[in-house]
């Protein structure tokens, strides 16, 4: 009898998972628990028309958007949004996508089948299963009601298209400046030395040197310069497992928010940001500006 | 333990039966109703499909030349591309599935920036499977053909059932024929309105090469995939049907869609391919989905994972691998 249960539970598991009602890759970008990639994907009259523009099924922003800028002491900068399309890459797009949700405008055609209570919660693996709110900028943009989207928990809240308080996103990783082996040396911090070639950046060391590897994506122009936008941090379809790849070597890490790279312990999460800001790693021996 | 054989033969031969409930067979048995308007004589002609045998019969005498197709026809106001059936001077398309439709005089921009047309296409070119939609799904000629059909369960514009019933025809606008990059959700209504315009750069790619391997699930040289779901815990498995060119394998429209079942799908059961009663679908495609806008309590990663089943590096099954492609 215990035999025919086991079997019993056996295939009740196989039918769920079958038909299970939450996508374990996608968590809350997987709107309404229904909508798949067609969250924020359409198959056929796509918003933004053409190559490199993802078949984007949602409005995207058109307002200008004031930015962190570089450095610490710079000046703040702006976005505003001109998405292209075509074989010239466009780093803004992956910024730029992110906003048509992320910018306190969540549709309500979407918004209402997210959850019986209104919100969107983040059932990561890591202890992050309070409602996450996920907009950046301003709560008055917000539609009424969604105040949980007004921006991140404790977070200062800054005014209309305003990203200042925010990562930066949209400024050029420094490339070139200063060749200095896998180092790069600009004037106020070093960072890892990155290759641009053909609109595609990666870094110079592939986790040899530094061993957590470097999974935040870079996206490079024509003329050889790398950006940093929303998607070089996160990685959209994958809510809270991620592959990294060290010295050549593809590995499974768990991460949360969406990031592309391990983030679950202290040092995880440190990891994750020296990544990129090489100087701040226990790795770095190059010289210069620290 | 005996006890226990019977409790999973039964259900076993419960689930066997709840999919053999389909047995009437694939073709339309389902009720589809956006194809069929006209039986398979809406795309296909049994005799002098594309030839002129018909030539100089003006659609109004076909009632009284055939009456059993003018019965057929009757009361329809017969799509301007149908009477390609009767009265076609274009002979490219004869030997193509019995094609019964005029193919489509537009050249098209694909999402990649290439161009398609029907010109000189054989049954042997991959965009043939693109093409033959567009003989409807065009509306190059500007008119309204098929609005005078009866409202489809589904559209063509995804996920609004406000846009339901003309909303067959591909464009750069978007579900209700609103322009691109406007100020509304593009799930959200609007008027109906029609594209004529002779871009595909806001659809899915179609014509487009699916290379085998890396990001994308390996392919087998007759364009089938190599996993079968068991290796890679996919248990999704692969609706898509690739179509073969040269050795390249293609996405085109049929890649996702099948125009003949509208609401179930056909899988491989191990034996045979056989209608399933559970894994039901929307907009003719493939493999099991589910319409998120009028259906809010099913679906879940199934709709995902109908895209993942072409879209390898967006699926579990490659983050399991390591990124190694299966």
């Amino acid at each position: 009898m215990r035999k025919a249960l086991v079997v019993l539970l056996a295939i009740f598991v196989i039918t769920a998972a079958a038909w299970a009602q939450v996508d374990t890759l996608l968590g809350p970008h997987n709107t309404n628990q229904a909508y798949g990639c067609q969250s924020c994907h359409t198959p056929h009259s796509a918003k933004l028309a053409g190559q490199g523009l993802y078949l984007w099924a949602l409005d995207t922003p058109t307002t200008t958007y004031t930015t962190y800028g570089v450095g610490t002491q710079g000046a703040t900068s702006t976005l505003t949004p001109t998405l292209a399309s075509g074989v010239t890459p466009d780093t803004q797009v992956h910024t730029v996508l992110c906003l048509s949700c992320h910018d306190g405008s969540f549709n309500s055609a979407m918004y209402a089948a997210v959850g019986a209570a209104g919100t969107l919660t983040n059932p990561g693996p890591n202890g992050y299963s309070t409602s996450t709110p996920i907009a950046v900028g301003a709560p008055s943009a917000l539609k009424a009601g969604h105040s949980e989207m007004a921006t991140v928990s404790g977070s200062v809240v800054k005014g209309t298209n305003d990203l200042t308080s925010n990562h930066p996103v949209h400024v050029v990783y420094p490339n070139g400046s200063t060749n200095n082996g896998i180092y790069d040396n600009p004037t106020i911090f070093s960072f890892w030395k990155v290759s641009v070639a053909a609109g595609n950046a990666s870094f110079v060391d592939n986790g040899s040197v530094y061993n957590y590897g470097h999974a935040v994506r870079l996206f490079g122009t024509a003329g050889g310069d790398a950006y940093v936008e929303c998607g070089s941090c996160h990685n959209p379809h994958a809510q809270s497992t991620t592959l990294v790849k060290v010295a050549g070597v593809n590995s499974i890490v768990n991460t949360a928010h969406f990031l592309r790279g391990q983030y679950k312990t202290a040092a995880d999460i440190s990891g994750f940001c020296m990544s990129c800001h090489a100087d701040k790693s226990a790795a770095w021996t190059g010289t210069g500006a620290q | 333990m005996k006890k226990a054989s019977i409790i999973v033969l039964a259900i076993l031969v419960m689930a066997i039966g709840a999919i053999a409930q389909v047995g009437a067979g694939p073709w339309n048995a389902d009720g589809a109703v956006g194809h069929i308007s006209h039986g398979c004589l809406l795309c296909h002609a049994p005799h002098s499909s594309g030839a002129n045998t018909f030539t100089g019969y003006a659609a109004a005498s076909i009632a009284a030349t055939n009456p059993t197709w003018g019965s057929d026809w009757a009361g329809q106001v017969k799509p301007a591309k149908i009477s390609g059936v009767f009265n076609n001077a274009s002979t490219d398309n004869a030997s193509i599935y019995l094609w019964g439709a005029a193919m489509t005089p537009q050249t098209y921009t694909t999402w990649e920036g290439t161009t398609i047309s029907a010109s000189g296409v054989t049954k042997a070119n991959a965009v043939v499977h693109t093409l033959l939609c567009l003989s409807c799904h065009d509306n190059a000629t500007g008119s309204h053909e098929m609005g005078s059909y009866a409202a489809p369960t589904s559209n063509m514009g995804f996920a609004n059932p406000a846009c339901a019933d003309t909303n067959v025809a591909l464009g750069l606008t978007g579900c209700n024929g609103e322009a691109i990059g406007n100020s509304t959700y593009n799930y959200n209504g609007g008027t109906p309105a029609w594209s004529n315009q002779a871009s595909l750069q806001g659809s899915h790619p179609v014509h487009v090469a699916y290379t085998s391997g890396s990001y994308n699930w390996k392919l087998n040289a007759d364009g089938t995939f190599v996993d079968n779901g068991v290796a890679s815990g996919f248990t999704y498995g692969h609706p898509a049907k690739m179509w073969m060119e040269g050795g390249t394998a293609y996405v085109e429209c049929t890649t996702c869609h099948d125009p003949h079942r509208e609401t179930k799908t056909a899988f491989w059961n191990g034996t045979n391919y056989t209608v399933s009663a559970v894994a039901n679908t929307v907009y003719y495609l493939r493999g099991p989905y589910t319409d998120p806008n009028m259906t809010v309590t099913s679906g879940g990663s199934a709709n995902a994972d109908f895209c993942r089943s072409c879209h390898y590096s967006k699926s579990l099954a490659y983050i399991n691998a390591k990124g190694v492609a299966q």
